[in-house]
């Protein structure tokens, strides 16, 4: 379990990160999204003990992450930009990360050769292409067979086949180990597979974090067309409305049956709900946010 | 994979091979150093060659030091690698000291090597020593020891690669450097102040600290060569040590998100920013005084033009120093200059301060019971009265400095070349004070008129210095050191020329040598004999010089510290004595009426005898 | 076994459920056999097994699967189904007669066809 209390980071005047908190609990892939600049980088370096916060409490297991050897050869990370050193090959770095991580497991890396069979493990990881090089993080990241995992935007640059693998082999971990995962994406339609709870974050604060079913029933799609009463509901808290002819589509906040519920005060010709992607969750939980987000459609 | 605490086995044996060619060429250019000038070196004792080794010793590890340490801790310096790094299982403390053994590793493990390969070589060579190898690891050890954890505490400043070893550079040298600057600034705004080595804090300089102190000296009672400097080692080992620990301290402090800050501790930003303007407004204001030939004058203009030019030389340094901290070429802002106003204002204190003598050294005399002899040039003053006659001659130097300097700076006076009867020259008074504490010296330099007229003036600077210096005691102290007595005299020789410029020697010894010392002695106080040490002499000057040789009355008490031979330096302590006789030479000029007399006397000169020639050219 | 349409809107455990329920509904996996794990369908579908626990734990309400402690799911056979489900699936079929007659298709047609179900389509 991964607690974070009220963090604030401030880099030479400029806060970072003002009071954030979040939870990600065992046996959990919680996905942390966000626009650019909200501080998601900010806030995964402090969870993996690279940077101090200036206040607050970051705690995995009820132990603080900070300068914690033993818990962080647990955590398995892989950040947005990778560092190797200057001619390691990945066997190299096999034998390196050996000697460090307590529960490496050579093994599995002679196993996951079969799942990674583009890579040249004696090659330099510095001349392998970037979704190449993010596969051996991948891979040697696996290898330490960590309780958490910590990815920052793990996937760009990834084949759709390796992508597949990569999350095949982390839901195997989730499933059979119960390890925990956070991952921090821009790509909405992928975490919404995986994820099972999901934190938003703005302005180096997580403005709301809940488990996706419950996001999936708090927000609700409906398009209806209207009967007799033209207008709608009072008591129906509308994020969006917008109308193609006579067909009116509205982003409501409540569960489907809340809403259509609410809805049958009015008696539409037609009322149907459907289901939202977590890209359109987003856009609209965050359209009160400063995020210049119109009818963009992703 | 071994779980020790504070250090990473896995780490280390990374380190060490990832960075093979850095211990890799410093153990290749030992090994082929070492052996080659051991054995190409026949004219010095292995042992001796050993330790002459020691300085180079000093100098690769001080380059050594630097590329270790850049290597070692380039980590730190880019956001990428620090990430990766901090998010190992390992406490910053094992990271530390890792690293840190890494890199005396790298220096350590080789010179045990050449060591060991100086063995054979010495067995080959024939004159084996095993204590000087000792020596020899030892203090490279100790040393590198040192560069290394300072490098090291470098390193801890900054969050970007090149600077580290710019700070390294400089703070090696800043010490040397600024005493040299401050000096010659003091030179150049104090009336009559020159710098001794008084004070100094080269120490701070390391390497220049140890090629003033590392050398040899040989023992002549039991024939040995021992290696001197060794206790400066144990010093720069403690010091190293507390670096080392520093350097721990603020590592555990370091934000992983300074890689890329210019300095990287925020306590330190305002002290870079000092120091650089600092430094500029010294280094720069040399320059500037130096090109446009500033120096002291009677109107004391020197004092606020000097104190323009230094704020703004700081004003140009400080602000560049900003520009690096911030990474930008906007730093000009209402608290920016406001901080600086600051500097500006210390630095007119700091002139003013010195316009007015507040540190007291124009000014100062020293106590006369703090002295123990006083010397101008060669002469020396030691009795009470001596001291006192030169103190009060000080203080009308000092009382009439505006009249002094203004006619110094008025005449064109820039020759020493002079005509006998309208000569017009400045002397340079150069007078010295040594302590009897420390036997430290206190330095003053002023400029006299002399000219025909102050000949005359009994009351003048020169008159007065020529009367001071021509007492016929310190006329003797300058020739035999003490007045010569029969059995002080070993032998006298003249040189004299045939009209081919053949040369030939007459040399007395015995009761003739005797007569003819004390010729030499009386011509000397009646000033027949020498240049002219203040006023030019009016007789001519034969080619012939008469040599006496004596054996002096006490050891020589020259406050030297060392002298330099081929062989390295080679300390001479007060207590080194020896029974030397010293040569002392003359000229004999158209005056020396006892000398000639005497010559003529015993038969050396005179008709049918070799004669005296006038110099040709 | 069972693959997820991505362009489909519906949400992923949904897809998953109506996957499982084909699977039992047609006799795919007979009664009392042993469907995939939770495990097994989280690794090769990529999919966060919590969902997959989702699916199996409403199926399981509805009466298409059962779960024995330690040992998986299996297919359930139809004498667990519910009757909820029932009126569910009844409004959905009464929804979808409207429209067929809407649009021209007679009752007759509607008649033979369930008798004679096409599937496959």
């Amino acid at each position: 379990m991964i607690e974070v209390k009220n963090i604030v980071k401030t880099f030479d005047g400029f806060e970072a990160l003002s009071g954030c908190s979040l939870e990600v609990k065992p046996g959990s892939v919680y996905g942390l999204v966000g626009p650019n600049g909200a501080g998601k980088s900010t806030l995964i370096r402090c969870l993996t003990g690279v940077y101090k916060p200036d206040s607050g409490q970051i705690s995995i297991d009820g132990e603080p992450i900070w300068e914690n050897a033993g818990l962080k050869s647990r955590i398995a990370y892989i950040p947005d930009d990778l560092y190797y050193f200057m001619s390691a090959s990945t066997r190299e770095m096999m034998n390196f990360y050996k000697g460090l991580y307590p529960k490496f497991d050579a093994s599995r890396y002679e196993k996951l050769k079969d799942v990674f069979t583009s890579i040249d493990e004696k090659a330099p990881i510095r001349r392998l292409s970037k979704g190449m090089q993010k596969q051996s993080a991948f891979w040697l990241a696996m290898c330490q067979c960590p309780d958490y995992v910590i990815l920052d935007e793990p996937v760009d640059g990834l084949d759709p086949v390796m992508r597949r693998q990569v999350w095949s082999i982390l839901m195997n971990e989730v499933a059979e180990r119960g390890i925990s995962v956070l991952v921090s994406s821009h790509n909405l339609r992928e975490l919404e597979d995986v994820c099972d709870h999901v934190g938003i974050m703005s302005h180096g604060k997580i403005l709301l974090q809940r488990s996706l079913s419950d996001l999936q029933d708090s927000i609700t799609k409906v398009q209806l067309v209207f009967n007799e009463i033209k207008e709608l509901p009072q008591n129906l808290e509308v994020l969006h409305r917008s109308e193609v002819g006579r067909i009116t589509t509205i982003i409501v906040r409540g569960s489907s049956g809340e809403v259509l519920n609410k809805l049958s005060t009015i008696d539409p010709l037609l009322a149907d709900a459907l289901p939202l992607t977590l890209e359109e969750i987003f856009i609209y939980e965050l359209g009160g946010e400063d995020y210049h987000v119109k009818d963009i459609i992703l | 994979m071994s779980k020790t605490s504070f250090f990473n086995r896995t780490l280390f044996i990374k380190n060490l091979k990832r960075f093979w060619p850095i211990w890799g060429s410093y153990l290749a250019i030992w090994f082929v150093l070492m052996p080659m000038v051991l054995l190409t070196e026949s004219y010095n004792s292995f042992d001796e060659t050993v330790y002459s080794m020691t300085m180079a010793g000093a100098v690769i590890g001080f380059a050594y030091a630097a590329i270790c340490a850049m290597a070692l801790y380039s980590y730190m310096y880019s956001s990428k690698s620090a990430g990766m790094f901090h998010a190992l299982p390992m406490t910053r403390e094992t990271m530390f000291i890792t690293n840190y053994l890494s890199g005396l590793a790298y220096m350590f493990i080789p010179n045990l090597l050449i060591a060991l390969v100086c063995i054979p070589v010495g067995g080959l060579r024939g004159d084996l020593d095993m204590i000087s190898i000792v020596i020899w690891t030892c203090v490279v050890c100790g040393t590198e020891f040192f560069f290394f954890s300072f490098a090291t505490f470098c390193a801890q400043f900054t969050g970007t690669l090149v600077v580290m070893p710019v700070f390294y550079l400089i703070w090696n040298f800043v010490a040397y450097v600024l005493e040299m600057v401050i000096k010659t600034m003091g030179e150049i705004f104090i009336y009559g102040f020159r710098s001794s080595s008084a004070g100094s804090i080269s120490f701070l300089s390391p390497i220049i600290y140890m090629m003033e102190n590392y050398g040899t000296r040989y023992i002549h009672e039991t024939l040995q060569t021992v290696f001197v400097g060794a206790e400066i080692t144990i010093w720069y080992v403690i010091a190293g040590a507390v670096f080392a620990i520093l350097s721990l301290l603020l590592y555990r402090k370091r934000k992983v998100e300074s890689a890329g800050d210019v300095v990287s501790v925020r306590g330190a930003r305002p002290v870079f920013r000092w120091c650089v303007g600092i430094c500029a407004a010294l280094l720069l204001s040399l320059l500037v005084s130096a090109i446009f030939n500033i120096e002291i004058d009677e109107t004391a203009f020197i004092y606020p033009i000097m104190t323009l030019v230094m704020i703004a030389t700081g004003f140009i340094g400080w602000f560049a120093a900003e520009m690096l901290l911030k990474k930008s070429f906007r730093v000009f802002s209402k608290k920016s200059i406001g901080t600086f106003g600051i500097f500006a204002v210390v630095v007119v204190l700091c002139m003013a301060a010195t316009a007015f003598d507040l540190f007291n050294i124009e000014n100062r005399i020293p106590d006369i019971e703090d002295v123990e002899f006083i010397a101008i040039d060669s002469t020396e003053f030691t009795t009470e009265e001596d001291k006192a006659a030169i103190m009060a001659y000080h203080q009308s130097l000092l009382d009439g400095k505006d009249e002094l300097l203004r006619i110094v700076r008025g005449g064109d006076y820039d020759t020493y070349f002079f005509d006998k009867m309208s000569y017009n020259y400045q002397h340079n008074v150069s007078i010295r004070y040594y302590m009897k504490d420390d036997g430290d010296y206190l330095r003053r330099y002023y400029y006299i008129p002399v000219t025909p007229e102050t000949k005359s003036d009994p009351g003048s600077y020169a008159s007065r210095l020529n009367a001071l210096l021509y007492a016929p005691d310190k006329v003797i102290q300058r020739a035999f050191g003490s007045p010569l007595t029969e059995d002080m005299v070993s032998s006298v020789s003249i040189d004299f020329y045939s009209e081919d410029g053949v040369w030939n020697q007459t040399t007395v010894s015995g009761r003739d040598a005797w007569i003819l010392a004390q010729a030499v002695s009386a011509d000397l106080v009646a000033g027949n004999m020498e240049a002219g040490l203040v006023f030019p002499t009016d007789y001519e000057t034969y080619q012939n010089n008469i040599t006496v040789t004596y054996y002096p009355e006490e050891a020589e008490d020259v406050p030297v510290d060392y002298i330099y031979s081929e062989q390295g330096y080679h300390v001479i302590t007060k207590e080194y004595t020896e029974t030397v006789s010293h040569g002392r030479s003359f000229g004999i000029t158209t005056a020396s009426e006892h000398t000639i007399a005497a010559m003529t006397q015993l038969g050396i000169i005179g008709d049918g005898q070799q004669a005296l020639t006038m110099d040709q050219y | 076994m069972i693959t997820l349409n991505y362009r489909d809107s519906r949400p992923i455990y949904e897809q998953i459920k109506d996957g499982i329920k084909r699977l039992v509904v047609t006799g795919a996996v007979a009664a009392d056999e042993k469907l995939p794990s939770v495990r097994e369908l989280a690794s090769s579908l990529a999919i966060n097994p919590n969902t997959i626990q989702r699916a199996y734990r409403e199926l399981e309400q509805e009466g298409y699967v059962y779960t024995v402690a330690g040992k998986g799911s299996f297919a359930g056979s139809n004498h667990q189904i519910d009757t909820r489900r029932i009126d569910e699936l009844l409004a959905a079929f009464d929804k979808s007669v409207a429209e067929l007659r809407f649009l021209g298709i007679s009752t007759e047609e509607l008649c033979s066809r369930i008798h004679d179900p096409k599937e496959g389509e």
